[in-house]
């Protein structure tokens, strides 16, 4: 599904140059549920900006079923994003300005094929919400309205960075399993980005990140419910 | 305090684009004022001294070119002369006993200082052309010469003209003019203040290329060879009087009041108006420039809150934390507006060049003054220094606490949630780009107001060349007379054109031109707005101008008093010529000549479709009035340029200003829908594309508002000023400023779409959300 081949991606900032990664190579299949963990700065969000075509690498390629994404100019990644990915973040970014159905909206107009409107709400349990606006929802809700938005335009694969990371635990728990579900009920490739390890049961395979390098990336063979699961 | 300054500018600094336009705003505006003010204004205080040293006339009274049996009388051993023509000719000294024996008639009516105004009309012989002069005596009382330059004649070889004339020509002082077969000399370059004397072809123009105006010493007047012929010329004593007072007199014709006369009375209609409008223009410039600088500061503040409260938190007061802030404002805002003053006050002379073309007045001495800087600098300087205040106080004069926490738009969303439900069944792209509208409302409403002052501008720029196209071109255009001759005394006509009355009189308090015309002649049509023929009306009673009736305010059917000849007649209005020729009334010439000669067959003028072959005292050609008109024509085009620029300057400065910020104050949106997988396109249409909806409402608005305001101004100018000033404009010239201001929105969003293009997606990823 995802390949990675030699991944470097090098930041300049005046004289100062930064490696973020260092040369990564993986292959994520189609439909898993991987889990990318690692401290601040080990370049978590730096891969997932490059899988999700957002930024380029400096070398090396990334290709996404077959297709060379870190080939691709800005607008082929622009129309790649549109047809094939999904972006949750940490800090929701919904527009607070547009009510929920017409967050949803924003998602659901990029697809020909997209969901109604009704199934991404009821999907992440934010059925009879519609009407109202961002400001009215609590937190956990405002990240389902965002999972909702992502999730509409049926994208391949479903970018989370950092997903629960502003919300406490029972919020937290209630967000992963309507991530969770989506990968199990629409085989939608998740790629979750946290610094939690506790989160590394729920994954079918789990990646952790060290200085830029891949310091390991294993199948989950026995995931563990995440009710049951402690932060 | 250092860091805090440090701080405030690299906050401006990411806005210098916005900053150098907003810059730009405050100058123009600055500049409009101080360049109007200094330039026109100072011709005002000029003219008005001008006018009260040299003893301008009040009222001019036109008497007969023949001489009345009453006044034959009173030439005691005079030879006998029908005209005062042939008088001249026959023994000057009789002249000036008759002029003498003129004005002492008329003294006997009304309290009044009068003097005769005698002057020559001759030909300028020049290589290949010959120009216009009209030489006068200087005056004694009245009307005094004003010398410009050099000094005044004195020898019988000497003369002095007009300086217009002059520079058009190439004349310099000490330079020979030749004139009626003989070489003067030129000592001096003149003013002279009676403006009733610039009637050589037209009472309305004076074309300084090829008319001049003279004076003699009395020796080389008495043997300067041009045509003779004079006026009363007098100032009221204290209150003014009905000039009909003098009709009882044998020789009087009519009287002219001076502040009646465009060339006089318009001189400080259109200092005034100039100045009025200048001011308006400046203030609502003005008025755009402190929104949008409301409008930038509040964006920097808002930034600014959280480190804001960090300092306020760490105990600094709120006069530490925003006197930087102020300063750079003040300093930033005092620079464009010093900088727009000046070259207001480098432009003022130009402006006053401009405006002494048409006008025969002295220059006035352009200074920069302190009421101009405080109008131009200092008003708008502490009306920002105080919005500035008001804004900074209000977003920052809170509690530590409540400017650390995290940035919300609430408000403003629950404020148009009920409008936006209105309009939740509109499609995709309209919701959305009501979404941002309304999360905008102030840039919605300054762009809006911008786009409705720019198109009224260049709406009022059309409408401004349209009203010579109206007044005269059509009027000259419209009827088939090429040649006027007036009859001026004689008494042996010959049947050759149309005959005509023309007559100067008042009606209905108004002072009217007055057109006896056949029912049969075929010249000069006269018809309503639907084309339908009103000549047939004539002999019912009087069929007016729209021109006069805007002045008098008569309709079909209104009964009103006509003074013709010193004469009272009771008329009913038949019906409104379409044409704004002047304060025009026509009447049947038969029924005219009936009531107030007694006799059916008067006339003093005939209209002709070709040269005459005779003779006669005046001919005036429709091509030179006309030429006359296209010469006016190109400076009111000159007027028109400045302002189509101005409105499209303002128009671009407004339309740019604003989608800029838009773009910056969304960055964040901007990035997230990038990231969600919108193009560029799809962005600029969410984020700008309510704009187009605003330019076209914008445009909407200014129409109607245009109509109305021109109507109200052109029954102002009527009166207020008495002058007749029909602005109007066509649906075609609607439709080519659309048009105009239609590519004026897509340059700037091709703009602004680049801007979009520069927002790094990588924005949405990690900033915190506003």
């Amino acid at each position: 599904m995802i390949d990675l081949t030699g991944v470097v991606k090098r930041y300049k900032q005046g004289d100062v140059t930064t490696d973020a990664l260092r040369g990564v190579d993986a292959h994520i299949p189609k439909q898993s549920f991987l889990i990318v963990l690692g401290p601040s700065g080990s370049g978590k969000s730096t891969l997932l900006n490059l899988m999700g075509a957002l930024d380029l690498p400096t070398e090396g390629s990334v290709s996404v079923n077959e297709a060379i994404i870190s080939e691709m100019g800005s607008k082929a990644r622009s129309q790649f994003r549109r047809k094939h990915v999904g972006f949750v973040f940490q800090d929701y970014n919904v527009l607070n300005t547009l009510s929920v159905k017409e967050n949803i909206e924003l998602g659901q107009y990029l697809s020909t094929r997209p969901m109604s409107i009704d199934e991404a709400l009821r999907a992440v349990g934010l059925s009879g919400y519609e009407a109202r606006y961002p400001y009215e929802l609590s937190g956990g809700e405002r990240q389902r309205l965002s999972i909702a938005r992502a999730i509409v335009k049926r994208p391949d694969i479903l970018f989370c960075d950092e997903p629960t990371g502003s919300l406490d635990e029972t919020l937290a728990k209630d967000v992963l399993g309507v991530i969770h579900s989506l990968n199990e009920t629409y085989g939608t490739t998740v790629i979750l980005i946290t610094h939690n390890e506790a989160l590394r049961h729920i994954g079918s395979h789990v990646m952790r990140l060290k200085s830029g390098h891949i310091d390991s990336f294993t199948k989950n063979h026995e995931p563990i419910a995440i009710k049951d699961i402690t932060f | 305090m250092k860091p805090l300054i440090l701080h405030s500018v690299r906050l401006l600094k990411g806005q210098w684009r916005s900053l150098l336009l907003l810059g730009v705003i405050l100058a123009l505006s600055a500049f409009t004022y101080s360049v109007v003010d200094l330039g026109v204004g100072t011709i005002e205080e000029s003219t008005d001294a001008y006018f009260e040293s040299h003893v301008q006339e009040d009222f001019s009274i036109i008497t007969t070119p023949t001489i009345a049996s009453s006044e034959r009388e009173a030439l005691e051993n005079c030879p006998f002369a029908f005209s005062i023509e042939a008088l001249y000719d026959a023994s000057p000294s009789c002249f000036e006993s008759l002029m003498d024996h003129r004005v002492e008639t008329f003294d006997t009516y009304g309290e009044a200082t009068l003097e005769a105004r005698i002057y020559k009309d001759g030909l300028i012989n020049r290589q290949d052309e010959t120009h216009d002069i009209r030489v006068f005596l200087d005056g004694e009382t009245i009307n005094k010469t004003y010398l410009e330059a050099g000094s005044m004649p004195t020898g019988d070889d000497e003369i002095a003209i007009l300086s217009n004339y002059a520079s058009h020509n190439g004349y310099t002082l000490g330079d020979t003019l030749k004139t009626e077969g003989t070489s003067y000399t030129i000592t001096g370059f003149i003013l002279l203040p009676d403006y009733n004397l610039p009637a050589i072809q037209h009472p309305l123009f004076f074309m300084s290329e090829t008319q001049t105006l003279a004076v003699m010493d009395q020796g080389a007047f008495n043997d300067y060879g041009g045509s003779i012929d004079a006026h009363i010329a007098g100032v009221f004593d204290s209150e003014p009087f009905d000039l009909s007072v003098y009709s009882e007199t044998d020789s009087y014709l009519h009287g002219l009041l001076t502040e009646n006369n465009l060339r006089s009375g318009a001189v400080y209609a259109e200092i005034e108006g100039s100045r009025g409008a200048s001011l308006a223009l400046s203030v609502l410039i003005a008025f755009i420039g402190i929104v949008v600088v409301g409008l930038m500061l509040k964006k920097a503040v808002d930034r600014s809150k959280r480190p804001f409260g960090v300092l306020k938190a760490l105990g600094l007061n709120f006069k530490e934390i925003t006197l930087p802030f102020l300063l750079l404002v003040s300093l930033f805002s005092l620079f464009f507006l010093l900088i727009g003053t000046v070259l207001g006050w480098g432009f003022a002379p130009a402006l006053q060049q401009f405006f002494l073309m048409i006008y025969l007045l002295p220059e006035g001495v352009v200074s920069i003054n302190i009421f101009t800087v405080m109008v131009s600098v200092l008003v708008p300087f502490f009306v920002l220094l105080s919005l500035s205040l008001i804004v900074i106080r209000r977003l920052l004069g809170k509690e530590p606490v409540v400017l650390m926490r995290p940035l919300s738009s609430v408000e403003q969303t629950i404020r148009f949630k009920s409008v936006r439900r209105l309009l939740a069944r509109a499609p995709f792209f309209t919701r959305f780009q009501l979404a941002f509208l309304t999360r905008n409302l102030l840039k919605t409403t300054v762009f809006t107001i911008g786009v409705i002052l720019s198109v009224f501008l260049a709406f009022l720029a059309f409408a401004m060349d349209g009203v010579f196209d109206e007044t005269l071109d059509a009027y000259y255009e419209g009827i088939d007379v090429t040649h006027t001759a007036h009859l001026l005394g004689s008494t042996d006509i010959p049947d050759e054109g149309e005959r005509v009355i023309e007559v100067d009189g008042r009606m209905h308090d108004t002072q009217a031109f007055v057109i006896g015309l056949d029912a049969s002649q075929t010249l000069h049509p006269l018809e309503d707005e639907n084309g339908a023929s009103l000549l047939g009306m004539l002999d019912e009673g009087p069929v007016i101008s729209k021109s006069f009736q805007l002045l008098s305010g008569l309709e079909v059917g209104d009964e009103a008093i006509l003074n013709l000849y010193g004469e009272t007649k009771h008329v009913t209005i038949q019906g409104v010529a379409d044409m704004y020729p002047g304060n025009h009334v026509f009447m049947d010439r038969a029924s005219l000549s009936e009531a107030f000669l007694d006799s059916p067959d008067f006339y003093n003028a005939l209209y002709h479709d070709a040269p005459f072959d005779n003779d006669y005292d005046r001919v005036i050609e429709t091509e030179n009035i006309l030429a006359s008109s296209e010469q006016i024509n190109e400076v009111i085009m000159r007027v028109l340029y400045v302002m189509i620029v101005s409105a499209i300057v303002i128009g671009v400065i407004i339309m740019a200003l604003l989608t800029g910020v838009t773009i910056s104050d969304n960055g964040y949106n901007i990035a997230l829908l990038k990231v969600l997988g919108y193009d560029n396109k799809e962005i600029g249409r969410m984020i700008l594309g309510g704009y187009n909806k605003m330019l076209v409402l914008g445009f909407i608005i200014a129409v109607p508002i245009s109509l109305v305001s021109f109507s109200v101004m052109t029954q102002l100018f009527a009166d207020v000023y008495s002058l007749v000033w029909p602005m109007s404009i066509s649906v075609w010239q609607i439709f080519m400023i659309f048009v105009l201001y239609g590519m004026i929105y897509m340059i700037v969003a091709k703009r602004a779409r680049r801007e979009i293009e520069r927002v790094s997606l990588q924005k949405a990823l990690k900033i915190y959300q506003d």
